[in-house]
C-alpha cells in the first residue's frame, strides 16, 4: 500500500506548508536557527533538522529524553547528545552533491503540519550540468516513540549515471566526552550501540532501509503547481520536478544495485550504488529504531524486534501509524482563526512544537525549556513546563499533563532532599531539574562583559514548588482524575505545603511573612514578601488542605497510608488552615495595587521608553546593581498571579496593576510577552494584547533576539496557545466550570478550538458577536459567560452566547 | 600567491608602515611589493638608502616606482595585491587629521584590507618583527561585517594572538537591517545558560575560521554604550595592539563617526576592510 509519504502526488504536503526557503534565502549563518525551527520530536527523542549532508555551519543534534550525565566540567547534569540518524549523502559519479558547491536551482524546507513531518526539496546542477532532483522527508513517530523515519527520493533529471547514497547514523555528532561507541555490526542494518562512560545507561540505534525505483510512465505536467504552492516559493525559483502532482508512478519490478553496510567509530551507514537512468525516481526509505536500557531491559533485542513486528513493509507500517496518530493529535489541538493568515501560521507553528514536545514526555523525564531541540539550557526542566506548557496539555490532552506531573512526583525524593539540605521541611522542587529532582542550577556565570554573577535561583526561587502544586490542582480541577490525586497529586500537595510552612514566619504584626526569596522578576533577588510567592504559597496551603479534606471524606484508607508514608500529622494540616488566610499579600485597598515586594515602591522609577529601541536586556544596559535599585522588572510578577488566579480579581484591580507594572517591565524573559498579552486582553486593551501576542509568537520565528539556535523556546510557544485561548477567547478554568469572556483582535474574525474538561470535549467557536459551544461526552458541564452567567451544558447539544453592548448573554 | 603592497612616498611618516608590512609578508610567506611614489625616480639602492632600509632585512620583495597621483596609483597597484599596508600620513603630514588625504582616498575606494599605521604608532615588536599579540575585533552582529573581516582573521590564524571579539549593544539604536543579524539577546530567560549559549553561537556564526582552531585564544566580550568609546576603552584596558574594523567605506559628513574617533585616538595598527554591499 502506498501511503502519502511516498505518493508523489505531493500536493498533499503542500496544503499548509509553513515555511519555505528558496536558494536565495539559504544563509549559512542562519543555519542553526533553521535547524531549531524545523526540529522534530516526540518527547522521547528529539532531533534538530540539519541539512542531511552536515555542513560545517550545521550543528546536528539528536537527544534522548532522560539521558543525563554529570557534566565533566561542572557539578550538574546535562542532557547528552547522541548520534544523529538523519545523515544522508548523495554522490553523482563519486562527487558528493553539495549545497555550497553545486549550483542550486531550487531549495526549500518546510514543516508539513498535515503529516507531522519535515520536507526538503532540492534541485541542483553539478559543473557538468547534470541536474538532480531530491526530496527528503523525515519524521519522528508520534505513534511509536522508538521509531524515526527518513525517505529520500532522487531523480537524475537529464542524465544517466552512477549514483551512490550513504545514509545512516553519524556518531561524530555524539558527545564522546560521555559516550563510548560499542561499534556493533548487525547484518544488513546500520547499527550503533553506545554506552555511557560514567553510568550504566546504554542505547541501541538500528536503521533498516528499502531501496526501490519508481518509473515515470506519463509525461509530466509542467509547473506551476497550485497557486497556493507557487506563492510559497522564492521569487524566480524553479520548482523541483519531483513535486509535480499530475505525475503517475509505478514501482519498477527490478533494479540492480550494490549494497553494503559500513561500520566504524564515526558511525554506521548503509551504502547503495547503482546506475541511475534519466527521468527515473529512486527511493530509499529508512526506519531507525532506538531503545535504551532506562526503559527496556535489552535495547538491542528490542530494536530488532521492533522491525520484526512491523514486518516486511516496515517503513510503510511505521509511517502510516505515525500519520494517523499525528492527524488525531493535530485535530485534538488545532486552533483555527480567521481574519489573519499570518497569525494562523504562528499558531500552527506553536502547535507543531507543542505536540512534538509532549507526546511521550513525562513519568521519568519532562519537557526541557528548549525542548529536545538544542543544547542550550543543557536539557534542564524549569517552571516553564508547569506554567506555560501544562495549560495546553491539561485542556487538550490531559493524559500528557498527567505524565508531566508524574515526572514531578517521581522526583519528589530529590525535592525532599533539596528541602532538607536548605533547612526546610517537605519538598522543594529544583529550579533546574533533570532526572533525579536534585537542584541542578549552576552557582554562577561569567557574563560576556566579564562580570561574574552568582545564580541564586536554585536557593531562593522557591515559588517553583507552589507553581507545581498549582499545576497539580489545575489538572485535578480540569479532569477530576481521582486516581491521580489520591495516589500522586496529594503527596505533591502535602509535601509542598510542608515546604511552604517552613518558608513563612510570624512577625510582630501578627501576619505571616516570607523573607529572602526571588520571585519571577529575577532582577530583584533576596527580597522580602514577594507578592507572587506569597500568593502561591497561600494557595498551596489552601489546596493541600482541600485535598486532605477531600481524601478524608472519600479516600480515608488511602489517606491513612499516605500519612503514614510521609509521616504527616493532623496538627500540620491544622496549621495550614491557620496560615493560609494570614499571609502578607502586599495589597493596598486604597490604590488597588499589589506591591511586588516590600520596598518596591521606594526603588528608582525608570522610564523604559527612553531606552527604545534596544537590542539588549535592561540588566545589561544598567548593570545588575543599578537594575536591583530600580523598578525595572524582568517579567510578569504581580501580573503573573493575576493571570493564574484571574477569577479572584476584579477587572478594575487587574487593570490598575497592569497599568502600574506594564510600563516598568523590560521583558528580559521570553516568558513575559504572553502573560502581558493575556492580561491586556482580559482588561480590554486589545491592541496591546495583540502587540504582545505578535511579539511572543515571533520570538523564535524571527530570531529577533539572537538565541534560537540553542533550541526552541517551547514555553513561549505554550504562551501562544495561552494567549489565544486564555487571552483573546477569554477562558478562565475555575472549580465550577469554564468561564469565557472573549475579546478578539480587530484583525481576527473568529476563533475555533476544543477543550477537554471533566473528561468531556467542548468545541468552542466564537467571533466578536457570538460564541457557540458544542459538548461531546456523557456528562454535563458548567460554562459561564462574562461574570457569573453560568449555564449547565448538556452533552451533544449546541449552545450560543451573544454579546450585546459588551455583555455576553446566553441565547435561549 | 599573496602580495602585500607597501606604498611609500619617502617620508618618515609613511616609512612607519615598513616594519608591519615586512612582518606581515613574512608571516604570510608572501611577497612584499614596495611601491615608491615620487616624482623623483631613484635606483633601487638609492631608494633603500634614502629610506634607511637594509637589503638584508628583506626576504621576498619587489621594488617599483611610480609618479603621479598617489591615491590613484596605490588603488591601481593594489588590484594585484591582497593587503595594503600604508601610513595614515605622508609627506604633508598633518597629524591633527585622523589620516591624510591619500590614505582616506585609498580606504574609501578599495575593498582590499588596508592596514593603517599612524606616525605615532605603538608597535608591539619581538625580534624586530611586528606580530599582533592582543587583537581587538569589534563586531556589530551583521554577517556582512563579519564576512568582510575574513582577511584579518586569515592573518590571525597564523599567530598565537589572543583575540578579543567585542560586541557593543546599544539603546536608542536599531539593530543592523540585514538577514542573519545576530545581536545581544534581548531575552535572557536564564542568564546562567543564555550567555554561554549566545557567546558560542556568536563566535560560530561570525568567526568560524577562528572558532575552529584550537590554538586560538578567542574571547567574546559584550559591552554597552557609545561604540567609539567602548572600543577605545576596551583597547586601552586590554592593551590591544591591533584592531580590525569592517566599515561601509565613506568618511563623508555624519558617516563613520565611530571609525573617525577610533582612528584619531588609537595608536595601534588598524586594519580597515570595506564591506561589500
Amino acid at each position: 500500500m502506498d501511503i502519502i509519504f511516498f505518493d508523489l502526488n505531493l500536493s498533499k504536503f503542500s496544503v499548509k506548508p509553513y515555511y519555505s526557503l528558496s536558494e536565495k534565502s539559504y544563509l549559512p549563518v542562519n543555519e542553526r536557527d533553521i535547524e531549531t525551527l524545523f526540529s522534530m520530536g516526540n518527547g522521547y527523542i528529539g532531533a534538530r533538522n540539519s541539512l542531511e549532508e552536515f555542513y560545517p555551519q550545521s550543528t546536528p543534534g539528536t537527544f534522548l529524553a532522560g539521558f543525563y550525565e554529570k557534566d565533566i566540567y561542572n557539578d550538574f547534569n546535562i542532557l547528552v547528545k547522541i548520534p544523529d540518524w538523519t545523515s544522508i549523502k548523495i554522490f553523482v559519479e563519486d562527487e558528493q552533491l553539495d549545497l555550497t558547491k553545486n549550483e542550486t536551482l531550487f531549495h526549500r524546507r518546510y514543516i508539513d503540519f498535515n503529516n507531522g513531518c519535515v520536507v526538503r526539496e532540492w534541485q541542483c546542477a553539478d559543473n557538468l550540468g547534470r541536474i538532480t532532483g531530491i526530496k527528503i522527508i523525515k519524521f519522528i513517530s508520534v505513534s511509536n516513540k522508538h521509531e524515526l523515519g527518513k525517505c529520500v527520493l532522487i531523480k537524475p533529471e537529464n542524465y544517466t549515471g552512477n549514483l551512490k547514497v550513504l545514509s545512516g547514523i553519524d556518531c561524530n555528532t555524539a558527545d564522546f566526552n560521555y559516550l563510548i561507541n560499542q561499534n556493533l555490526s548487525i547484518g544488513s542494518h546500520a547499527s550503533v550501540q553506545m554506552k555511557s562512560k560514567f553510568s550504566d545507561k546504554e542505547f541501541m540505534m538500528l536503521q533498516k532501509s528499502v531501496f526501490s525505483c519508481i518509473d515515470n510512465i506519463l509525461s509530466p505536467t509542467p509547473y506551476p503547481l497550485s497557486q497556493e504552492r507557487g506563492q510559497m516559493v522564492g521569487e524566480g525559483a524553479s520548482p523541483p520536478p519531483l513535486d509535480t502532482p499530475k505525475f503517475k508512478f509505478e514501482l519498477s519490478s527490478s533494479i540492480e544495485f550494490n549494497y553494503q553496510t559500513i561500520n566504524n567509530f564515526g558511525g554506521s551507514f548503509e551504502e547503495w550504488k547503482w546506475l541511475a537512468e534519466a527521468g527515473k525516481i529512486y527511493n530509499i526509505k529508512s526506519l531507525t529504531t532506538i531503545y535504551n536500557n532506562m526503559d527496556t531491559p535489552n535495547p538491542k533485542e528490542a530494536a530488532q524486534e521492533n522491525f520484526l513486528e512491523l514486518g516486511n513493509n516496515f517503513f510503510e507500517s511505521g509511517a502510516q501509524k505515525h500519520v494517523e496518530k499525528w492527524l488525531s493529535r493535530w485535530n485534538e489541538s488545532v486552533v483555527k482563526i480567521t481574519g489573519s493568515e499570518c497569525d494562523q501560521k504562528y499558531i500552527d507553528f506553536a502547535l507543531y512544537h507543542l505536540i512534538i514536545s509532549g507526546e511521550f514526555s513525562g513519568d521519568r523525564y519532562s519537557i526541557p525549556a528548549r525542548n529536545l531541540s538544542g543544547e542550550a539550557y543543557k536539557g534542564h526542566v524549569f517552571w516553564d513546563t508547569e506554567m506555560f506548557l501544562l495549560p495546553f496539555f491539561t485542556y487538550t490532552k490531559p493524559e500528557i499533563a498527567r505524565k508531566l506531573l508524574l515526572y514531578r512526583y517521581n522526583t519528589l525524593d530529590g525535592a525532599r532532599q533539596h528541602a532538607r539540605e536548605e533547612g526546610f521541611k517537605g519538598a522543594s522542587f529544583a529550579w533546574e531539574s533533570t532526572d533525579t529532582g536534585r537542584e541542578m542550577t549552576p552557582s554562577h556565570v561569567i557574563l560576556p562583559n566579564g562580570n561574574v554573577i552568582y545564580i541564586l535561583s536554585g536557593q531562593y526561587e522557591n515559588h517553583i514548588s507552589s507553581d507545581i502544586a498549582y499545576a497539580v490542582w489545575k489538572y485535578w480541577q480540569a479532569t477530576e482524575d481521582m486516581e491521580f490525586l489520591v495516589n500522586y497529586g496529594a503527596e505533591i500537595l502535602f509535601e509542598t505545603a510542608r515546604f511552604c510552612e517552613s518558608l513563612i514566619s510570624l512577625e510582630d504584626d501578627g501576619i505571616y511573612h516570607i523573607l529572602t526569596v526571588i520571585g519571577p522578576d529575577e532582577y530583584h533577588e533576596k527580597i522580602n514578601d514577594n507578592a507572587y510567592t506569597n500568593y502561591l504559597v497561600r494557595h498551596n496551603l489552601e489546596i493541600a488542605l482541600q485535598s486532605f479534606e477531600f481524601m478524608e471524606n472519600n479516600y480515608s484508607e488511602e489517606l491513612l497510608l499516605l500519612k503514614k508514608k510521609i509521616s504527616l500529622k493532623n496538627s500540620e494540616v491544622k496549621n495550614w488552615k491557620n496560615y493560609a488566610g494570614k499571609i502578607y499579600s502586599g495589597f493596598d485597598e486604597k490604590t488597588g495595587l499589589f506591591e511586588q515586594f516590600k520596598g518596591f515602591y521606594e526603588l528608582e522609577y525608570v522610564d523604559l521608553r527612553r531606552f527604545e529601541p534596544r537590542t539588549a536586556p535592561m540588566d545589561i544596559i544598567f548593570g545588575s546593581e543599578k537594575t536591583k535599585k530600580s523598578q525595572v522588572i524582568k517579567q510578569a510578577d504581580v501580573l503573573m498571579f493575576l493571570y493564574l488566579f484571574g477569577e479572584n480579581f476584579s477587572e478594575d484591580i487587574v487593570r490598575k496593576n497592569y497599568e502600574f507594572y506594564e510600563s516598568k517591565t523590560g521583558h528580559g524573559s521570553s516568558l513575559s510577552p504572553s502573560i502581558h498579552s493575556i492580561i491586556a486582553a482580559r482588561i480590554g486593551k486589545i491592541d496591546e494584547a495583540y502587540k504582545y501576542f505578535i511579539k511572543n509568537a515571533k520570538i523564535d520565528l524571527n530570531d529577533e533576539f539572537g538565541n534560537s539556535a540553542g533550541g526552541i523556546h517551547i514555553a513561549s510557544l505554550g504562551g501562544v496557545w495561552m494567549s489565544v485561548v486564555m487571552g483573546f477567547a477569554g477562558m478562565y478554568p475555575v472549580d465550577k466550570g469554564l468561564i469565557f469572556n472573549p475579546k478578539l483582535p480587530e484583525e481576527w474574525e473568529s476563533i475555533e478550538f476544543s477543550i477537554k474538561w471533566k473528561g468531556q470535549d467542548l468545541k468552542v467557536n466564537l467571533n466578536k458577536e457570538e460564541i457557540n459551544f458544542t459538548l461531546s461526552g456523557d456528562k454535563n458541564i458548567f460554562v459561564g459567560l462574562g461574570n457569573n452567567n453560568w449555564k449547565e451544558l448538556e452533552s451533544n447539544k449546541n449552545y450560543i452566547g451573544t454579546r450585546i453592548q459588551e455583555i455576553w448573554n446566553w441565547k435561549d | 600567491m599573496k602580495k602585500i603592497l607597501l606604498p611609500l612616498d619617502g617620508s618618515e611618516a609613511s616609512l612607519k608602515a615598513f616594519m608591519p608590512a615586512k612582518s606581515l609578508a613574512e608571516l604570510l610567506e608572501t611577497t612584499l611589493c614596495i611601491l615608491h611614489i615620487s616624482e623623483e625616480k631613484l635606483n633601487q639602492d638609492a631608494f633603500l638608502k634614502k629610506l634607511g632600509i637594509k637589503k638584508e632585512d628583506l626576504k621576498c620583495y619587489i621594488i617599483s616606482h611610480k609618479a603621479g597621483d598617489p591615491a590613484k596609483i596605490i588603488l591601481e597597484e593594489s588590484e594585484q595585491c591582497d593587503y595594503i599596508v600604508m601610513g595614515t600620513h605622508g609627506e604633508t603630514c598633518d597629524t591633527t587629521q585622523k589620516a591624510g588625504s591619500v590614505a582616506i582616498k585609498v580606504v574609501e575606494n578599495t575593498y582590499k584590507p588596508v592596514l593603517l599605521i599612524k606616525p605615532d604608532v605603538e608597535l608591539s615588536c619581538q625580534n624586530d618583527k611586528w606580530i599582533p599579540q592582543k587583537v581587538l575585533i569589534p563586531l556589530n552582529g551583521a554577517p556582512n561585517s563579519a564576512q568582510a573581516l575574513l582577511p584579518a582573521m586569515n592573518i590571525l590564524v597564523k599567530t598565537t594572538a589572543e583575540i578579543d571579539l567585542l560586541h557593543i549593544s546599544s539603546h536608542k539604536a536599531e539593530p543592523p537591517k540585514e538577514e542573519g543579524v545576530f545581536t545581544a539577546p534581548y531575552y535572557e530567560d536564564y542568564p546562567q545558560h543564555e550567555w554561554n549559549s549566545w557567546s558560542k553561537e556568536f563566535m560560530r556564526r561570525f568567526c568560524p575560521i577562528l572558532h575552529n582552531h584550537n590554538h586560538i585564544n578567542l574571547k567574546l566580550s559584550l559591552s554597552h554604550g557609545n561604540p567609539a568609546e567602548e572600543i577605545l576603552n576596551f583597547a586601552r584596558e586590554n592593551k590591544n595592539d591591533f584592531i580590525a574594523i569592517a566599515w561601509h567605506g565613506t568618511f563623508s559628513h555624519l558617516r563613520a563617526s565611530t571609525l573617525k574617533r577610533v582612528l584619531s585616538e588609537c595608536t595601534c595598527p588598524i586594519m580597515l576592510i570595506k564591506i561589500m554591499t
